[in-house]
């Protein structure tokens, strides 16, 4: 399996994540040896083995999902988290227009 | 008096007996601060106002049993209401979070006193805080070297006495592979045992919080504070949690250890198996057998581990886009510039790749050769625990296979950086517990012995890496600062 | 060419919990933007999500009525994609694993039922709402602002098989399965206001063709009579494509309900690569055939065999009974009125007509209003034993429905009992008869209808108490 530096560009793009031309030529190259190490795990016979998402399902051996009561709890910190915005307006999250010029 | 220099557990008898206040307790670890971390840089930021208003009123209120009055660093991926957690990254470097993580919370009521978040690897990803945006922490040992990672601010300060002890958090070995280039000791829970509410997640189904101590007695306490079901983490595990205290006994008669040869050949140093060898024989002198045997799984596990960690980085790291928190680009003529250049600006290299690889890995066409494949090859090395636990009491191996490395030596080859976790990444796709000891030195740096044990038996743990600290006493001597 | 249309349904019903999905913040919340937030629902970093275990129980009901299969295992995953309203930018979703599958929705079209499949039935989380300024919409918008009150708030996914053939099925289908979520009291169903959204799949094949024809995707449809339009005008649209030679592209297309037309949407990227996968902060659903039972006990009889069922124990009108199984309160409330007065065809009158007027013009619902089944019996009673008239029996209800009151305490206090002894009404038929001696004339010339008018004035001397069969039996004596 070999990545181009078309495949980073895709992958980088869907992740949200702006690279310079010089970091998806070093990263497809990087990625070409972490993927080349890692597919050896396709050498692994895994007939009949199921996956594992988590190792909680096996350790505590009940079949119940933790759940909570349909019970309303008022978050007293709301100013904190709006606080937190990089830009906001009326109380809300102010973000740049979502359609680009090239949309409209 | 040089109060730094004690553990927790014998600060806490001098709080009991009132030699000393919390007060005295807490101005001396500052002292200590003020001296040592312009050489360390173990902590990206002190709360020493809070910290001393704090132990007054403790001192007002008297002394409460357990790690009450006890300053601890906590590693700064652990949110913090009122105090930054930035997990090292410019993308949350004025981060201030609206809550406690469910620790922060249970130290508070044991009356423990944070005095400032200690550096890490950018979330947590690297195994050396090479990758952190602020600052490399050195190793006390010797400063031209590399603390570990992540968790290495943690470790750091407690090898150079800046804290008594420390929280850190462990995915692949942050914890462990640390304690063992510093000289102290890491624990990585179970799975589930500890609360991971308010952990900032890197891999959620591998993350676990623990403590970095300088010796068995005091991890014991802290696990004895931090480990409990929390409702808050649907992953927490709903099993009562003993006194580790009492399982604090030398004695290590008849006990089974299994050594997997694929932890003790290829990539080992020569010395640091010596070292682990030497353990073992004492381990034998005591009472206990051990037996050379195969998990021939735990070849794939770095492989697997490169896969899920990634994956699941890779959509955890998502909500850092500008939009609620955090950093956001002044480059923003539209929202997908905003998100490009967001995460442009905010992110290291090393999360960059891991996103990366992360993002390919779960792609369409992808899922099921990589993510899918990861998981059920996750499933037979925890098989290959399980049947070595049938036979055996513990696992041990190196901690990690040399000791710490120079800074600069790895950084730009990710991959032989990813082989230093080799020991201790199969232990978090297991979901097991493990702790690291001080197990002797090479060259005057420490090697750590790492001991393995059943899911939810830290007490085995805690016995067996006691018996032989009780016999070694490698945790008296301290790196000359 | 002869055209078969195919068409399947994606619905999303917002469900009636107090809190929700994945946290405690209420689900109901006035028009003050971020007002019902927390550090799970913004997702804060180091924040976890903790499923709702009533949510889980609604969607549970919800499959049964739809005749689903349960899972005894489902899995929630992560659906990645990164958008301002969603602040995890994932949603947790299921996909590979849902709650519940292979169903069906039996629906009456044009006297005859057809069975459509549901092919399943899952659980996600809403996203938040986004208000756009310096635009009506998202278009030529300046920049937009994010409010995360209803992020997080418990949605359920119904996924049709494309069994739909015609779109006034699937406005039916869409009626019908609202139907059953208000009366299960999961959803309250208003596509107007959003609680309840649907997008819809369609494509055209050649009448005997079995492979499927390439379909678009249909959004933004805010009332049942409009999926029926849009589906009708995208149905049209294709036909003619496919006639003229060309090729139907599959593409998203909005409604616009002011034009009742269909516009293609703006995709923003080319294609979505969601990369789900099973979210780690969450262990596997697991829903015992205990909880399954408990919960199907719960839900009672569902409202097909509901109507199945008055039909033949209660011979009233079919269209009758749809309007009484409209909620199940109304259903319950029949039956007790039914029961107690003995007479469940007055019962059902009265609920409908009556009882229906007043609470529609008060905008009131039959559980908010003070009427209970007790009181309407004895007013039904009342009326069938004459003791009131029915014009007096209507005013009554109202003042019933409005205080609370009891239909004889009211009937006293108006004094709205019927008259009916003779002595008390002889002479007002006498004084009706000398006053209107054109009627009377007019009666002994043959106008039997005559008769009306005189009895109408005597019920105007009694203000409507006279009995009116008793008052007709005396002015008929006095004209001999």
């Amino acid at each position: 399996m070999s990545i181009s530096k078309e495949t980073v560009e895709y992958t980088a793009k869907l992740a949200r994540l702006g690279l310079s031309e010089e970091e998806k030529g070093l990263y497809a190259k990087q990625l070409n040896d972490i993927l080349g190490y890692v597919d050896v795990i396709n050498s692994v016979d895994t007939k009949n083995i199921s996956p594992t998402a988590s190792t909680r399902l096996s350790a505590g051996k009940q079949k119940t999902t933790p759940m909570r009561q349909d019970k309303t709890v008022k978050f007293d910190g709301i100013e904190k988290i709006i606080g937190n915005a990089p830009a906001q307006e009326d109380n809300m999250f102010k973000v740049p227009k979502i359609m680009g010029d090239d949309e409209q | 008096m040089s109060l730094h220099k004690l553990t927790a557990h014998e600060l806490s008898d001098k709080l009991k007996s009132k030699d000393i206040s919390c007060v005295e307790l807490i101005n001396d670890v500052y002292n200590r601060i003020d001296s040592v971390e312009s050489k360390i840089d173990a902590f990206n930021c002190l709360t020493k106002e809070a910290a001393i208003k704090k132990a007054k009123e403790l001192d007002n209120k008297g002394f409460s049993g357990g790690l009450s009055g006890i300053p601890i660093a906590i590693k700064d991926n652990i949110c913090t209401e009122g105090t930054k957690t930035t997990c090292s990254s410019k993308i949350l470097e004025n981060f201030v979070p609206p809550y406690n993580a469910t620790v922060v919370e249970l130290l508070q009521s044991e009356g423990m006193i944070p005095i400032g978040k200690t550096n890490l690897d950018e979330f947590a990803m690297g195994s050396s805080t090479e990758n952190s945006a602020f600052k490399t922490t050195k190793n006390p040992w010797d400063i031209q070297r590399v603390p570990g990672g992540s968790s290495g601010g943690s470790a750091a300060a407690v090898a150079a006495d800046e804290a008594p002890l420390a929280l850190g958090s462990d995915t692949g070995g942050s914890i462990r592979q640390p304690a063992s280039f510093c000289g102290v000791v890491g624990l990585k829970p179970t799975y589930g045992r500890v609360s991971r509410y308010g952990l900032v997640a890197f891999a959620s189904s591998l993350d676990q919080i623990g403590p970095l101590t300088k010796d068995v007695t005091d991890a014991a306490l802290l696990m004895n504070v931090i480990a409990k079901y929390d409702r808050r983490d649907s992953t927490s595990a709903d099993v009562a949690t003993p006194d580790y205290r009492k399982a604090l006994i030398k004695d290590v008669k008849g006990l089974k250890i299994a050594v997997p040869k694929e932890l003790m050949g290829e990539g080992i140093e020569e010395n640091t198996k010596k070292a682990i060898l030497e353990a073992l024989k004492i381990y034998e002198k005591m009472g206990a057998t051990f037996k050379e045997i195969s998990l021939p799984s735990l070849k794939f596990a770095l492989a697997t581990y490169y896969i899920i960690a990634p994956a699941e980085a890779s959509s955890n790291l998502s909500r850092y886009d500008g939009v609620h928190y955090g950093h956001r680009s002044d480059k923003q003529n539209d929202l997908m510039d905003m998100y490009l250049n967001t995460r442009k600006e905010g992110f290291g290299p090393e999360v960059k790749r891991r996103i990366i690889i992360g993002t390919y890995a779960l792609s369409s066409g992808y899922y099921d050769a990589y993510y899918l494949k990861a998981q059920k090859v996750r499933t037979l090395i925890k098989q290959d625990f399980d049947n070595t636990f049938k036979d055996f009491d513990v696992v041990m191996s190196p901690t990690c296979p040399s000791p710490a490395f120079k800074v600069g030596e790895k950084v730009s080859d990710p991959l032989s950086m990813y082989l230093s976790d080799i020991a201790t990444i199969p232990i978090n796709l297991a979901g097991i517990p493990a702790i690291s000891i001080p197990c002797g030195f090479d060259n005057d740096l420490p090697v750590g012995l790492q001991i393995m044990g059943k899911a939810f038996d830290e007490e085995t743990l805690f016995r067996v890496a006691f018996s032989y600290e009780q016999e070694t006493r490698w945790d008296k001597r301290k790196p000359a600062l | 060419m002869n055209f078969e249309t195919v068409i399947g349904l994606e619905t999303h019903a917002q469900l009636q919990t107090e809190s929700k999905m994945f946290c405690s913040c209420p689900t109901k919340f006035g028009n003050d933007p971020n007002s019902n937030i927390c550090p799970v629902c913004t997702g804060q970093p180091g924040s976890l999500p903790v499923i709702n275990e009533k949510a889980i129980r609604l969607a549970v009901k919800t499959a049964l009525a739809l005749n689903c299969k349960i899972n005894n295992e489902s899995v929630f995953a992560r659906k990645n994609y990164f958008y301002p309203d969603l602040p995890k930018d994932y949603q947790i979703s299921q996909f590979e694993m849902p709650l519940a599958e292979h169903g069906y929705l039996e629906i009456e079209v044009g006297g005859q039922i057809r069975k459509i499949g549901i092919t399943r039935v899952h659980l996600e989380e809403d996203a938040g709402k986004l208000v756009h300024k310096g635009s009506a919409g998202i278009k030529g918008a300046d920049y937009s602002l994010v409010d995360l009150n209803r992020t997080g708030t418990p949605l359920m996914e119904i996924v049709s098989e494309p069994d739909i053939r015609t779109p006034e099925e699937a406005r039916i289908f869409m009626e019908e399965l609202a139907h059953i979520l208000r009366y299960l009291e999961v959803c309250d169903a208003k596509l107007e206001e959003g609680s309840m959204r649907c997008d819809a799949n369609i494509s055209i094949r050649e009448t005997g063709e079995t492979k499927l024809g390439v379909k678009t995707e249909l959004k933004n449809m805010n009332s049942f009579k409009a999926v029926q339009k849009a589906l009708e005008k995208e149905e049209t649209r294709q036909k003619e494509v496919v006639s003229e030679g060309g090729k139907i592209f599959q593409q998203t297309l909005l409604y616009d309900e002011a034009t009742s037309s269909v516009h293609p949407m703006r995709s923003k990227e080319g294609s979505h690569d969601y990369r789900y996968f099973p979210d780690p902060d969450l262990l596997p659903l697991y829903v015992d055939e205990k909880t399954i039972e408990e919960v199907r006990s719960s839900a009672g009889e569902l409202p097909m065999d509901k109507f199945k069922r008055f039909l033949s124990q209660y011979g009233i009108p079919g269209q009758d009974i749809t309007v009484l199984i409209e909620s199940r309160h109304t259903a319950d409330f029949f039956e007790e009125t039914a029961k107690i007065s003995g007479e469940p065809k007055l019962s059902a009158n009265w609920i409908i007509g009556d009882v229906s007027a007043y609470l529609n013009a008060n905008d009131l619902s039959l559980k908010d209003s003070k009427l209970s089944a007790a009181a309407l019996s004895e007013l039904i009673t009342l009326v069938k034993n004459s003791t009131v008239s029915g014009n007096s029996a209507k005013k009554i209800l109202g003042e019933m429905m409005k205080t609370g009151k009891k239909a004889k305490e009211l009937v006293e206090a108006m004094g709205a009992t019927q008259i009916s002894d003779e002595a008390a009404l002889v002479e007002i038929a006498k004084k009706v008869v000398a006053a209107n001696p054109q009627s009377v004339e007019a009666y002994k010339n043959g106008k039997e209808a005559a008769i009306k008018h005189l009895i109408g004035q005597a019920m105007k001397e009694t203000k409507g108490r006279a009995n009116p069969q008793v008052i007709e039996g005396l002015i008929k004596k006095e004209l001999c």
